[in-house]
């Protein structure tokens, strides 16, 4: 039985999962779907309802049936053919999508994560029912395009407010990448909410912080590590300022820990990197569920066994 | 609400395979900031992201995993065992597929 993973060529995370397979002498085949059509052959055929077949490069052949687990880890889009017109590219690139995620999507295999559950992990509106809804607690967040009830809804939150993108912080312009972290909305930004009525944006109420953790699932296993900012930056969104931020590993209370665990399987989700905020009284409250979420940094300041889980848990192929 | 996802998928078609932007490169888009009444709020405070630094590599059908561009061919991850964020090409901050599912190259067509 193989374990296939589907990520781009340069993927250190990805190496060192593939290496720890490789040490617990287990099946490994590591692809990107960059190499269809132009390195990777499918050839899928319907028997008995089950899909049977082969992806195949000129330096291996994984027959579908012999999969075990899938590590769905962010591959590129396919390589088409250089000289197709842009509605034959379109078509290609539709077909080969309908067609090798259809049949893939299709194996009955462990999954980490479902493509299309980690699809769904995308709606952060519905990650913050979803958590509610597993007794996990979540801050009072507002999705809305109207400035006037931004403001109403700052001038009820005690502690101010902050404004956090919902689907990507990133945006390309200028010929740069340009990054949005969270941002505690003062006075002046509350007062001229030019451009707030054009599209949705997420104010949420500013949550008191001892500290932040990081709690990411694997399966049953679940680590959990906290983030301690040392600067007024970090402590804001500690992804802004990461050399003033220093991880521990913490063990979450039980209530949480069985939230947790709740929220993943009402998502589908095997993998996930969860973060929290803690407040100065102890409460752990539910900021979002990244089913993507790097963990390789952690490992590397806490030790924790993260990848040698995941290779685990893949290996395993079952949750 | 227990049968919401799979049931009833939030994602589009599309989206349910997203599949990453090809290379690491950030694409280059020339495009310019819009005025205060029609930028989205939420943009008024991106600042430029420090740029990725990705050392010549090429992939080792072999060894699985991606190996110096120097001729010595050793696994970057023995060369450099950092596991930093070297590969970014998510966002959320830095990590994740979200951007991934906005960069879809196969978006829904309509109808």
């Amino acid at each position: 039985m193989t374990v296939l993973i589907l990520a781009q060529d340069h993927d250190r995370t990805a190496d060192h999962v593939v290496r720890a397979l490789q040490d617990m002498e287990a099946q490994v085949a590591r692809f990107d779907l960059s190499w269809f059509p132009q390195q990777l052959d499918l050839d899928a055929e319907l028997r008995d309802g089950q899909w049977v077949g082969q992806l195949r490069t000129a330096h291996r052949v994984v027959d579908l049936h012999a999969i075990r687990s899938i590590w769905y880890r962010s591959p590129a889009t396919f390589a088409l053919p250089a000289g197709m017109s842009g509605p034959e590219r379109g078509h290609a690139h539709r077909e080969a999508k309908v067609g090798v995620g259809g049949v893939l999507s299709s194996l009955p295999v462990l999954w980490v994560n479902h493509p299309a559950r980690a699809a769904d992990a995308v709606y952060k509106p519905a990650q913050l029912v979803a958590a509610a809804s597993c007794g996990l607690h979540v801050p009072r967040t507002l999705v809305s395009n109207c400035p006037a009830t931004a403001r109403r809804f700052a001038a009820g939150s005690e502690d101010g407010v902050v404004l956090k993108m919902l689907a990507s912080s990133t945006v390309h312009e200028d010929s740069l990448r340009k990054i949005g972290f969270t941002r505690r909305l003062g006075a002046a930004d509350l007062a001229d909410l030019s451009g707030f009525d054009v599209t949705c944006h997420q104010v949420q109420e500013w949550v008191p912080k001892r500290l932040e953790a990081r709690v990411v699932v694997m399966g049953q296993e679940v680590f959990t590590v906290g983030i301690h900012a040392a600067s007024p930056a970090a402590h804001v969104d500690w992804r802004s300022d990461h050399r003033s931020v220093s991880y521990d590993v913490l063990d979450p209370p039980a209530d949480i820990l069985t939230g947790v665990r709740r929220f993943m399987a009402l998502m589908g989700l095997v993998y996930g990197a969860l973060d929290f905020v803690i407040g100065p009284d102890g409460t752990w409250t539910f900021l979002e569920v990244n089913p993507g979420g790097q963990f390789g940094w952690l490992q590397m300041h806490t030790h924790l066994p993260m990848t040698e889980a995941l290779a685990g848990l893949l290996a395993e192929g079952a949750t | 609400m227990n049968n919401t996802f799979t049931d009833d998928p939030l994602a589009p078609a599309s989206a349910q395979f997203a599949l990453a932007r090809p290379g690491l490169a950030p694409p280059d888009d020339p495009a310019r900031p819009s005025g205060s009444t029609t930028r989205p709020f939420g943009l008024r405070f991106a600042h430029p992201a420090p740029q990725l630094h990705i050392p010549a590599f090429s992939f080792s059908h072999e060894l699985q995993m991606a190996v110096t561009g120097d001729g010595d061919r050793r696994p970057v991850i023995d060369v450099t065992p950092m596991m930093e964020w070297s590969t970014i090409t998510h966002s959320d901050g830095d990590e994740g597929p979200s951007e991934d599912f906005g960069n879809d190259f196969c978006p829904d067509q309509t109808p």
